[in-house]
């Protein structure tokens, strides 16, 4: 599983990739990657202000933190084949 | 355009090949500039003016009245700074009344005009984004000169009472300007009907090309030029005419009235098709009015689901929608039009707009309406409501418990 963090080196994107750090421990398979939030793969991800989120293709978040509790849930319920974007 | 759905029409619609095909030779052998007297000269002065015919026929209105501009945005600020500055001319300040829902170009002419010292009133419509005319009369006073109100609102649809604010206005001896961008060849606009006195519309809605459009200016209505130059359109606006831009426009006003009654009608179909989400969707609302609105603009409330991820997620099937107006895209700010109504930030984050043309099919909003029936249901998994925020005690959207 591929964590994306859009970020502009904010307290908020410095939240986000904690949170993923913080999850990580539980799911080793999750690798974390930090591109700018104004980077073309930003614009396509529909991440208009940061901090954004996408994981495995999937955008989670705009503008906010999604909490460690939900990128968990997420990872739970909907990771992989059970992804929305079919 | 392949698969993609384009479902965000009020921002822009896609130009029509007939339109594309009428401009190609003012791009090539047709380039000689409009004021010249020779024959090549004269020969595009011809299609400039059978394209201001088009577009007064489309309006119901004179030929005369219509000023070409480089936009619905410069057509606003020819109406709005135009009449202040005409009135400043002549030693005179005074009062405006406009909406708190106008588009920006109003909004931030009226802005500045207050640091010149005009005063300006805004008016706030109800839950449903209508403005109750009577507020317009009660806020008239003696140094009024202008009321500028829209008549199709570009987020929600809804449709002004235009015809019944000319009235009072005109009791009172107060212009009006409409811009009526989203609604002209989407419902009738007969500038005489109603009752306006200037009236600004966009080529690019109606799958003309952009950067043209006009400006209807009623006989008589003395407006200072902001663009000062030559004499053209009518010594109204200076400079050469944009003239590709002008036939396409003109093209497309033609296809508009002559289509209307089966673009209409298609536009109402598809409301019907996207409406099932009101149903069939759990906790999804309408904003706005149900029967006063243009039928190609809808815009809904899906409580609990972050709009912008909505946005985002279609956008990676190829989905195109959008949140809040196109020009306020960007920003993580909720919808000023909304909030205008009373609604909360909550309402806001969760609302999108879905805008048909004419080139939609029906089971392309089918696909749309079965995606987002799954995005919402599964976007609700994403965030709690505390998470997102709650209704205002005064938000006028009904409000539903226990969504997520």
């Amino acid at each position: 599983m591929k964590a994306i963090v859009f970020s502009d080196g904010g307290d908020l994107s410095r939240e986000q990739v904690e949170a993923l750090e913080k999850v990580g421990k539980r799911f080793p398979d999750l690798t974390v990657e930090v591109l700018p939030a104004d980077s073309e793969e930003a614009l396509d991800a529909g991440i208009v202000v940061p901090p954004g989120l996408v994981i495995d293709g999937i955008t989670l978040s705009v503008g906010r933190v999604l909490s460690p509790g939900r990128v968990r849930r997420f990872l739970l319920q909907h990771a992989g084949s059970h992804g929305p974007e079919s | 355009m392949g698969s993609r759905i384009y479902l965000d029409n009020a921002a822009t619609s896609p130009v029509d090949p007939r339109v594309r095909d009428a401009i190609l030779p003012f791009l090539s052998d047709e380039f000689a500039n409009p004021s010249s007297i020779h024959a090549a000269g004269r020969s595009v002065r011809r299609a400039v003016n059978v394209a201001r015919s088009a577009v007064a026929e489309l309006l119901l209105a004179h030929p005369d009245s219509v000023v070409f501009t480089s936009g619905g945005t410069e057509a606003d600020v020819m109406a709005t700074m135009g009449l202040a500055l005409a009135r400043e001319d002549s030693g005179r300040k005074g009062h405006i009344i406009t909406s708190a829902f106008e588009h920006p170009a109003v909004l931030k002419c009226c802005g500045y005009l207050e640091t010149r010292g005009f005063e300006v009133t805004y008016l706030r419509p109800g839950p449903d984004i209508i403005l109750d005319p009577e507020a317009v009369r009660d806020a008239i006073r003696d140094d009024t000169f202008l009321v500028s109100v829209m008549m199709a609102n570009n987020e929600t649809g809804t449709l002004q009472p235009i015809k019944e604010i000319c009235d009072i206005a005109h009791e009172r001896g107060v212009l009006v300007h409409t811009d009526a961008v989203q609604a002209v060849g989407k419902t009738t606009v007969h500038v005489e009907e109603l009752g306006v006195d200037l009236l600004a519309c966009s080529s690019h809605k109606i799958h003309g090309p952009k950067g043209v459009g006009a400006l209807y200016i009623r006989e008589g209505v003395e407006l200072t030029p902001l663009a000062q130059g030559g004499g053209q359109e009518g010594r109204r606006r200076g400079g050469t005419e944009n003239v590709p831009g002008i036939v396409g426009f003109g093209t497309a006003a033609r296809l508009a009235r002559e289509e209307f009654d089966d673009r209409y009608a298609h536009a109402v179909a598809l409301r019907k098709e996207l409406l099932r989400l009101t149903t069939e969707t759990k906790s999804v609302r309408l904003n706005g009015h149900p029967e006063k609105t243009v039928p190609h603009i809808l815009n809904l409330c899906l409580v609990y689901v972050d709009a912008l991820l909505l946005v985002s997620n279609l956008s990676r099937r190829d989905i195109c929608i959008s949140v809040g107006s196109a020009c306020a895209s960007g920003k993580l700010e909720p919808s000023y039009v909304l909030k205008a109504a009373g609604m909360s930030d909550f309402a806001s984050f969760t609302s999108a707009r879905f805008s048909t043309g004419k080139d939609n099919t029906l089971e392309e909003v089918q696909r749309v309406v079965a995606d987002v029936g799954e995005l919402a249901e599964f976007l609700r998994q994403i965030r709690t409501p505390e998470e997102i925020g709650q209704c205002d005690e005064n938000c006028p959207c009904l409000w539903e418990e226990g969504v997520a």
